[in-house]
């Protein structure tokens, strides 16, 4: 109650600190002329009973700023007042004014750019099982000069079962398939992947089983029931992803089944972003799940 | 009249306390009640007043009004609140523990020890 009734009174303050101000001064004035009025009927002179009451009370501006200080709404107007005088300064130096703002302006865009890099490289860990054990490959091809080369189905498979450095290697790229058979056909923005992407992330859809990990048992699509469409609606509708298959990775002419839906959070991370296809066979890049050790050296050497 | 004495530091506030909970008052009649109850013994600073009475209201001790002063001039009454009255006799009842407290160790003789 008595925190409330604070709270209160301070944001009286905040709000009609003028108004308060100026009654204030009222009452203050008030005070003095009282005071002087008493000292007339001890026998002073109106001029010198004035005089004296102002004396016994001392600066009227002196006497606000301390009820200001007893109140802890003094800061506020100390505030408002080093605001006026920055705001008279800039002005009266258009140029300096200019300088000074775009430094700032510089700074602060410099400083929230270089925050984002660090938030999401650094600070923010991949919403995965084992995040510091996801890795990237990349394929260089130093004698030709290439970096960044993407890399062909067979490659891949050696990847997964000869490189004996990766506990799983799942090959990523971005696509869009139809989906037919609702009422209207949709164009579907996506991700193309193996069975085994989603086991080897450790994602887990909210709704149905995923597409399982065996290219024979693709999974089974989830009974739409009212309320499982109900869900799996309020899911999209917040930036859920549906998880697809197309029959298969290679052959996208098969029919596009929903096996499930997973959250957004798994969905920002989960496509690969930037240049990204499939050209003639080739994959350019995976997520893969190292075996052995952290180190990115010891996978460097055991792939050369 | 005797040698008018200074407030003891942290009275003013239950002073005012008592004064407003004998019928409203403005600002300067809380000063002169205090004289007046003292004796004119007690010299209250002005310059503590005021903090003092905005204080008490933001506490929420005290609540003040606008009115009509004697003399016909607008002028801000302040009385006592519930949570005031219950604030007064708290101040009171430590005060006049401490006093009395105060009082007996004052009193002491060497043949008490």
């Amino acid at each position: 109650m008595n925190l409330l009734t604070r709270f209160l009174s301070w944001l009286k303050w905040m709000v009609k600190g003028q108004r308060l101000e100026s009654e204030m001064e009222t009452e203050v004035r008030f005070h003095i002329e009282s005071r002087a009025a008493d000292l007339i009927r001890k026998g002073l002179s109106q001029q010198e009973a004035m005089r004296q009451a102002r004396i016994e009370f001392g600066g009227i501006e002196s006497h606000k700023d301390a009820v200001r200080a007893s109140l802890g709404v003094r800061w506020w107007g100390e505030l408002g007042s080093d605001l006026r005088h920055g705001w008279r300064l800039l002005g009266r130096n258009p140029g300096f004014s200019a300088v000074a703002i775009l430094t700032l302006a510089l700074g602060v865009g410099a400083n929230t750019a270089i925050f984002s890099i660090v938030n999401a490289v650094l600070l923010r860990s991949l919403p995965y099982r084992d995040p510091d054990r996801l890795v990237r490959i990349f394929f260089n091809e130093p004698g030709v000069g290439l970096r960044d080369v993407r890399f062909s189905k067979p490659e891949l498979d050696d990847l997964q079962t000869r490189a004996g450095v990766f506990e799983d290697v799942t090959p990523i790229f971005e696509g869009s398939e139809n989906l037919t058979g609702a009422k209207q056909p949709e164009r579907v923005e996506g991700v193309n992947t193996s069975f085994t992407y989603f086991s080897m992330l450790g994602v887990v859809p909210q709704l149905g089983e995923g597409p399982g990990t065996n290219p024979s048992e693709p999974g089974s699509s989830y009974n739409v029931t009212q309320e499982v469409a109900h869900k799996r609606d309020t899911i999209l509708g917040n930036g859920g992803c549906r998880i697809v298959i197309p029959g298969g990775l290679f052959r996208p002419e098969n029919h596009i089944e929903i096996l499930g839906v997973i959250s957004r959070r798994c969905l920002e991370n989960i496509k690969p972003g930037g240049e990204s296809g499939l050209y003639k066979g080739r994959l350019w890049r995976s997520w893969c799940q190292k075996e052995f050790g952290t180190e990115s050296g010891i996978i460097r050497h055991e792939l050369i | 009249m005797g040698k008018q004495i200074d407030l003891l530091q942290g009275t003013l506030d239950m002073l005012i306390l008592k004064a407003v909970s004998l019928g409203p008052l403005h600002g300067y009649g809380v000063l002169l009640r205090i004289q007046q109850i003292s004796g004119e013994q007690l010299e209250i600073q002005q310059g503590s007043l005021y903090p003092a009475l905005y204080r008490l209201e933001h506490q929420g001790w005290i609540a003040s009004e606008w009115g009509e002063s004697d003399n016909n001039r607008k002028a801000k009454f302040y009385s006592l609140t519930a949570a005031g009255r219950r604030q007064l006799h708290s101040e009171t009842e430590k005060w006049n523990r401490m006093a009395s407290l105060i009082a007996s160790i004052l009193r002491t003789t060497s043949e008490q020890i």
